[in-house]
């Protein structure tokens, strides 16, 4: 806990000095289900482009529910992630502060909404 | 320890959120234009269409398709099949219906096309006792496979009106047409013997002479249904259908009936909300 401590806090340094842009990505953003009714599964690679990289703690949340957390984040990170719906992910220090936040999409190939059970216009 | 992380504000995409259509949904659609339904029984008037709505909702579970309301009570592992259970409601007593919205009809359909020659005594809708709308309960078995549909249901009077059962069995498809939606559905239905006796028996409670009364049996009705729609915009289209039941022997053989099958057909421009 104490050595978590000095980590934020060696981490905090280079927070408030950096000012270049971001050097994020995170791929893919967009996860293809079979239907419209299942479960996305897919991978997301997280990396960090610049050199040198960030070594700072920081967490992954998918919708706001942590998935890892690193005391040191990697320079490239791989996550499983399985999606019922569209949402966002998020990379955050521990005090809060969102490194990355990025819209995750959901696609089907086969729409499986429910089709009507009557023809419509059947009601004359 | 080099600590160089390029942090400049969290890296917001702008893309806005792209959820799924949602599972549950209302369709709500009305159309003006003209058309009529024929009543097959001697006296009752044809009837004149000339405002009509289409409302349906679905849910994941539950269902609000027009006069049916029901809930899913099985669905297939693809999802191509489900299976209801449905209260819906019946309006074969339209046909008893003497009060004509209009007296307007279409020359080039079939709709006053010469009645039946009588073989039987000619027994009129007024004098016959009300036939009332019934309300059904019933199970239906749904099969989609690419532009085609099966369908197989049962249903059951519970309102006490007729106490007769209604079995449908349908197969729909949808017709490749450049621009329009086109789907021709064939159905054949069997209508019990107390259903039909409701509707199409003649006896005590008729003001009908007892020489003419009635007893049919159950029978088949098969049925043709042409369906199209065509999109003039999002919400704006036209809307055409044509439908034809074939009565059973067994009900046109009824001194009140004096045409062999019921026709109804429209052409409107529809708006949907």
């Amino acid at each position: 806990m104490q050595r978590f401590g000095v980590i934020v806090m060696l981490g905090w340094l280079p927070y408030t000095s950096a000012a270049a842009a971001l050097h994020w990505s995170v791929a893919p953003q967009i996860c293809v289900a079979d239907t419209t009714h299942s479960t996305c599964n897919m991978t997301i690679t997280i990396e960090h482009h610049s050199n040198p990289p960030a070594a700072i703690p920081a967490c992954v949340l998918i919708n706001g529910k942590q998935r890892q957390c690193w005391a040191r984040l990697p320079a490239r990170v791989t996550l499983d992630v399985a999606l019922e719906a569209a949402g966002r992910l998020t990379v955050s220090t521990p005090d809060g502060r969102e490194l990355i936040s990025k819209v995750l999409q959901i696609k089907a190939r086969r729409d499986t909404h429910r089709p009507r059970v009557r023809s419509p216009w059947r009601l004359f | 320890m080099a600590v160089a992380a390029c942090y400049a504000g969290a890296a917001e995409d702008s893309a806005s959120y792209s959820q799924p259509t949602p599972a549950t949904a209302w369709q709500l659609g009305i159309a003006a234009g003209h058309g009529q339904v024929s009543s097959p029984v001697r006296g009752a008037a044809n009837r004149s269409l000339w405002l009509i709505a289409d409302v349906a909702w679905y849910g994941s579970t539950f269902y609000l398709d027009n006069t049916e309301a029901g809930g899913f009570i099985w669905d297939s592992a693809d999802k191509r099949g489900s299976a209801q259970a449905y209260v819906t409601y019946n309006r074969e007593a339209q046909l008893f219906d003497n009060h004509a919205i209009s007296d307007i009809t279409v020359p080039f359909l079939p709709f006053n096309s010469a009645a039946r020659p009588a073989s039987t005594p000619d027994v009129q809708a007024q004098q016959l006792a009300s036939r009332h709308y019934a309300v059904h309960a019933g199970a239906r078995l749904v099969y989609e496979y690419a532009a085609s549909r099966v369908s197989f249901s049962i249903e059951r009077d519970i309102s006490g009106t007729h106490d007769g059962y209604l079995a449908t069995a349908g197969y729909q498809m949808q017709l490749p047409v450049p621009y329009w939606q086109v789907s021709a559905t064939a159905m054949v239905s069997w209508y019990s013997q107390h259903f039909n006796q409701y509707y199409y028996g003649i006896d005590t409670r008729d003001n009908v002479s007892p020489q003419y009364h009635y007893r049919p049996a159950g029978g088949f009705r098969p049925a043709l249904d042409i369906t199209a729609t065509h999109a003039l915009s999002p919400a704006w289209g036209v809307v055409v259908f044509a439908r034809y039941t074939a009565l059973s022997d067994t009900v046109t053989a009824s001194p009140v009936v004096d045409k062999n099958g019921i026709f109804s057909a429209y052409a409107g421009l529809s708006y949907h909300f």
